[in-house]
């Protein structure tokens, strides 16, 4: 390459990006962390856990009552009856209950119909 | 001085010579292109029906995280850097690359980074499965052996990257013809210069999310492990200060190929250039101060919410300001619509379209709804299969007799682009409804209602992939019996030092520099 193509400011400029690069790594590994944490700490931001999580009895909160209803609807084309035996309960907050639901497959088959590929777990 | 290239397959394997290089690239993205593509057909066969037709739940998460990481890192930046290595020395009057050795560095890594990343379809374990996100701790705790793989693999690519951006920067830096001025050079020129430092900044800190999972992996650390009194939130922070910037750089190059495309079939000189300029260097710059809004749902408080919000809108400014401009270009031309002219339309409006979606889904409030439903799926294959891909496909298109000194056939190439054009419309516009109405990404299986727009989502699948063959069909039947053209300027309105080059543009150009007025 006899044109004049500055070979010296092509070596700086990869030295000066070099040095660039190698500090973003730097950067990302060493500085990123402890900068997001003293931000976390400055600012409550983020979801780091503040020291030990402790389980804790649950109390039955007997002030407080919460109503619960059970709604189902059924898609007219599937072959099943699904329903609610109990439809409303009322409960305090922390307070077990046990509800059933009741469920009829219409059809003759036990298990994979065609217009219920999928079944779910709720 | 005047020599051509070497003989035999040696001139591939030890080629200095930008255009070999670009060369090379540019097959080794289409490749990765083909791959990914067909990984995004496995997806969308499964997707055509409710229920587990063709492959298993974990397989199917392998295909969408190799489907991600190949398009992105193997298929889209190295078809951009790829066009680098062609256009740049060309545009700017230079007779190569300033770091030529290097530059075969950086690209024959690639291949082996691909390989490892490939190698691990088949070995035990599976490929990584954890989404291209690689969230902890998916990607530490429970993620498959071969991780170590994937790992190195990313290692591999961003040293790729780092060595072509800081190759790509000595060029522009030192090495324009006397008389370019930096606002002077065309503005793909420019819009790699700011993608190349964008990558400087951004590639080491991927690879420093990557060296710490590792450490946290097979070293004991715990970075990213709560248990260890590490927070996994910190991985999506390192993370995504890599990550928006990276949309950036995949999409700031596509808009210099458009920028280049739209004034040469416009037949007028591109609309407001320095407002270009800068609208490209506000967009790079406000890419490093909006990373959270991918993480809208991690915990923020609410005035973390509302800074990364209007950040975030504030895009739209300099990113309308382009469109506008394109647009204001092609006001009262003289318009024809050649295949890249079809395409680079195609991408103003698609792209608009993705830019959009883009604004919902920054409203915080609403993101929560919209987050990680098929309505992000559909908002960023807009912006990267109609921005980036349809983008270096118009730049093929447009380049192609200057590279090759043939004609492709008009006619195929507006086929391809229709099909394309069609497929890509029929198989993501419907995933903005299947989005909103809840539809979850990255499952194997969906909800029954989903079904009829998922059934015609994986139609329009098939349809984009056939026109992608059809490409690779134009494109080699042009280069084995296109129409020679030997006039410099393929295009009359084409403008830029690399049309006063003869066609083909021969294997040295501007040994001696020319005179830029």
């Amino acid at each position: 390459m006899e044109n004049n193509i500055p070979k010296s400011s092509i070596k700086k400029t990869l030295l000066k990006l070099s040095v660039g690069a190698i500090g973003m790594f730097v950067f990302a590994v060493f500085l990123m962390p402890p900068l997001y944490y003293a931000l976390c700490d400055l600012t409550g931001i983020g979801g780091k856990t503040a020291g030990r999580y402790e389980s804790k009895d649950t109390t039955i909160d007997t002030t407080r009552t919460v109503k619960v209803q059970f709604l189902t609807i059924n898609n007219g084309s599937m072959p099943w009856d699904f329903s609610p035996r109990v439809t409303e309960v009322v409960v305090h907050p922390g307070e077990a209950k046990a509800v059933t639901f009741y469920a009829k497959n219409r059809t003759s088959k036990k298990h994979g119909c065609s217009s219920c590929a999928k079944s779910y777990s709720i | 001085m005047a020599h051509g290239p070497a003989k035999g397959i040696g001139r591939w394997f030890f080629t200095t010579n930008h255009k070999d290089i670009g060369t090379l690239y540019l097959w080794f993205s289409f490749a990765m292109f083909l791959m990914g593509g067909f990984f995004a057909m496995v997806i969308r066969a499964e997707l055509f029906q409710p229920g587990m037709q063709i492959i298993k739940p974990e397989f199917f998460n392998q295909m969408t995280t190799m489907h991600g990481l190949v398009m992105v890192f193997g298929a889209i930046m190295p078809a951009f850097v790829g066009l680098a290595n062609w256009m740049i020395p060309m545009q700017i009057g230079a007779p190569d690359m300033a770091l030529p050795r290097m530059n075969n560095l950086s690209f024959w890594i690639l291949p082996m980074a691909f390989t490892i990343l490939t190698a691990t379809l088949f070995m035990e374990g599976g490929a990584p499965n954890f989404g291209w996100t690689f969230y902890a701790p998916l990607s530490t705790t429970y993620a498959p052996p071969t991780v170590n793989y994937f790992i190195f693999g990313v290692h591999l690519m961003g040293a790729s990257s780092i060595m072509g951006s800081i190759n790509i920067i000595a060029t522009v830096l030192n090495m324009r013809a006397p008389g370019m001025t930096l606002m002077k050079m065309p503005m793909f020129v420019w819009t790699w210069l700011i993608t190349a430092f964008l990558l400087i900044a951004v590639m080491p800190v991927l690879a420093g999310a990557v060296t710490m999972m590792l450490m946290d992996i097979n070293f004991g650390t715990s970075f990213f492990n709560a248990a260890g009194g590490g927070d996994p939130v910190l991985f999506q922070h390192v993370f995504w200060f890599f990550g928006h910037p990276e949309v950036y750089i995949i999409i700031l190059p596509a808009f210099g190929v458009i920028s280049h495309i739209i004034p040469a079939f416009s037949r007028k000189p591109l609309f407001g250039y320095s407002s270009m300029v800068y609208a490209t260097a506000s967009i790079a710059f406000l890419s490093f101060i909006v990373w959270a809004h991918h993480m809208f749902l991690v915990g923020m408080p609410i005035g973390g919410e509302l800074y990364f919000m209007y950040a975030t809108m504030l895009i739209a400014v300099p990113t309308a300001a382009k469109v506008f401009n394109w647009i204001s270009t092609m006001f009262r031309g003289s318009l024809t619509f050649e295949t890249p002219m079809l395409y680079a339309v195609a991408f103003v409006i698609l792209f608009t379209i993705g830019g959009f979606t883009g604004i919902m889904l920054a409203v915080a409030p609403a993101d929560i709804q919209y987050h990680d439903t098929y309505f992000v799926v559909a908002h960023f294959h807009y912006v990267m299969v109609a921005g980036a891909i349809f983008s270096s496909t118009a730049a093929v298109y447009y380049w192609l007799p200057k590279w090759t000194g043939k004609m492709y056939n008009e006619t195929m190439g507006k086929v391809q682009f229709w099909i394309g054009f069609i497929g890509f419309n029929v198989t993501f516009f419907p995933q903005h409804f299947i989005g909103l109405a809840g539809m979850p990404r990255r499952y194997s299986d969906y909800a029954l209602q989903f079904s009829d727009w998922n059934m015609i989502s994986s139609t329009g699948a098939f349809i984009y992939g056939t026109a992608q063959l059809l490409f690779l069909y134009n494109v080699i039947t042009t280069i084995r019996s296109g129409k020679p053209v030997s006039e410099p300027k393929t295009w009359d309105g084409a403008e830029g030092l690399e049309w006063t080059l003869p066609t083909p543009a021969p294997y040295h150009t501007f040994t001696t520099p020319p005179a830029v007025k």
